[in-house]
């Protein structure tokens, strides 16, 4: 691919490191919370079932062009929909096979984002073949996983998830895991579940909704039901203390409180560094905004006719979304946890009076849990700190595990001589 | 994003973690994977003192993660 490159153009060089493609606009579910679907917004039913030829030819190539424009600069793309793996395994193959032509190095990565009820031996061929990251929704155990994840006959798909999941499996495709919270029921017995079906990556999603939605979708007579329902899970995750088990809200949320960066768009305003693109080619900043007002995430591009620099350029609250972020919510500003929790993640700040000047939805259940994972954060420096040396007797060191008789250097100094047990 | 992503590699032995100088002391396999995946030094008061892996440091500076737990609890770092 070549471009002529003027630089004094780009000016967030290199932001978007992902593409969302919509490569199906229909679902075989129809799950109760789903943000496409139930939320209000008829966009899919303008839009083409599967993502036509020339959009995705298209595609590759203004991201191709981009990683030239960007050098050194690669994109991934996630394979999404509706439920991707409508567009059957024959077709995916070759599109799968063509991002690798186009892009060559250019090319960080393939996923799939699934349901997994339609994983037949030929689609597990074609994952395996072309080496598809896979990421599959499950939201529990089947009586909880079957009271809002329906087929269109009304119908729980937990056991069509397992089969698919087994199926996965013999060809040691070991898939990432994404569950909607549901506030009613209790997180712990749906996180054993998880572990007991083996798995070691998961992310559980706070439910989708505005202020203008939540108390229809989820009332109010229990003041935090997610972080309720997520605390415990932290506790029997910490407690297990197995770094190969990853949970991504909890490691964003020790990663922010540990100085780093979070690794998803679950909390702060930053840049969201990804681009939507539907199956007619048009190019939006996140889709999940499509719950707060038909036509929200809209950038008013399409790949037939742009490419992503073009973004800087687009409607101010994709231009926000993806290149500066949005300012903190006004109610925000005097908070504690504001550098942590950055107004927590974009579509559940909205309302309509106010737009994104809210703080989220879920704001008195995130401050809980941050104040939770601070405080288990805080017992295991303490412990550290006031723990002696192997070989040392614990002298010093009163049942409360307040040290006694010795200065806090001295604490630190001992606590930096202890090897961490394995 | 409703989209699984896991961008950091899964580290290939985390007992080679648990003898980094950068996260001795800290009892907990968890912290000390993510310390290394940041590339900082937890010490005993509970500050970050590395980011070199970080590209928006300058965003978040350095900072205390225990900014709640009481002072007299926590001992002064080295």
């Amino acid at each position: 691919v070549k471009v002529d490159v003027d630089r004094t153009l780009l000016v967030m060089p290199g932001a978007i490191h992902s593409v969302i493609l919509k490569i199906a606009a229909r679902c075989n579910l129809n799950c109760t919370y789903c943000y496409v679907y139930n939320h209000g917004d008829t966009s899919f039913l303008h839009r083409p079932k599967f993502i036509e030829d020339g959009v995705y030819e298209r595609t590759l190539e203004i991201m191709a062009e981009y990683c030239v424009r960007h050098d050194p600069h690669r994109m991934s793309i996630t394979f999404h929909g509706g439920e991707p793996t409508l567009i059957g395994a024959k077709r995916f193959d070759k599109l799968a096979k063509r991002a690798g032509d186009v892009l060559g190095s250019y090319l960080g990565g393939l996923s799939i984002q699934t349901n997994a009820t339609l994983l037949t031996d030929a689609w597990i061929a074609v994952l395996k073949n072309n080496n598809i990251q896979v990421g599959i929704s499950l939201d529990g155990p089947a009586a909880i996983n079957d009271l809002c994840r329906l087929d269109r006959r009304g119908r729980g798909s937990y056991q069509s998830v397992v089969e698919g999941l087994d199926r996965l499996r013999s060809a040691d495709i070991e898939p990432g895991l994404l569950c909607v919270i549901n506030p009613r029921v209790s997180g712990l017995e749906i996180f054993k579940h998880f572990l007991d079906l083996g798995f070691k990556r998961m992310n559980f999603l706070l439910p989708d909704a505005t202020h203008d939605s939540k108390h229809k979708l989820y009332g109010s007579e229990v003041a935090t039901p997610v972080a309720d329902y997520l605390i415990p899970i932290f506790d029997y995750w910490f407690e297990l203390d197995d770094p190969s088990i990853r949970i991504s809200l909890f490691r964003d949320l020790l990663r922010k409180l540990m100085g780093g960066n979070p690794e998803t768009d679950a909390f702060g305003s930053a840049n969201m560094g990804y681009i939507v693109v539907e199956t007619d080619g048009s190019i939006e900043a996140l889709d999940v905004l499509r719950v707060c007002e038909e036509g929200m995430g809209r950038s008013g591009l399409n790949v037939l006719d742009n490419n992503f620099d073009d973004l800087r350029f687009a409607l101010p609250t994709v231009n926000q979304a993806i290149y500066d972020g949005f300012p903190l919510p006004g109610v925000c500003e005097g908070c504690s946890e504001r550098d942590i929790c950055g107004g927590g993640y974009l579509p559940h700040r909205y309302s309509r009076d106010r737009q994104f000047d809210n703080a989220s939805v879920w704001c008195a259940d995130i401050l809980r849990l941050l104040s939770h994972i601070r405080d288990q954060l805080a017992s295991r420096i303490v412990e550290a700190a006031l723990t002696p040396p192997r070989g040392n007797d614990r002298s010093g060191v009163s049942n409360n595990g307040k040290k006694a008789g010795a200065s806090r250097s001295e604490g630190a100094s001992r606590a930096m001589q202890v090897s961490v047990t394995k | 994003l409703p989209v699984f992503e896991d961008p950091s590699p899964i580290p290939d032995s985390v007992e080679a973690q648990m003898n980094s100088e950068q996260v001795r002391g800290i009892k907990s396999r968890i912290i000390a994977a993510i310390a290394k995946e940041l590339d900082g030094t937890v010490d005993a008061s509970g500050e970050f003192s590395k980011h070199s892996k970080s590209p928006d440091y300058s965003l978040y500076g350095r900072r205390s993660f225990i900014r709640d737990a009481p002072k007299d609890a926590v001992p002064d770092p080295e």
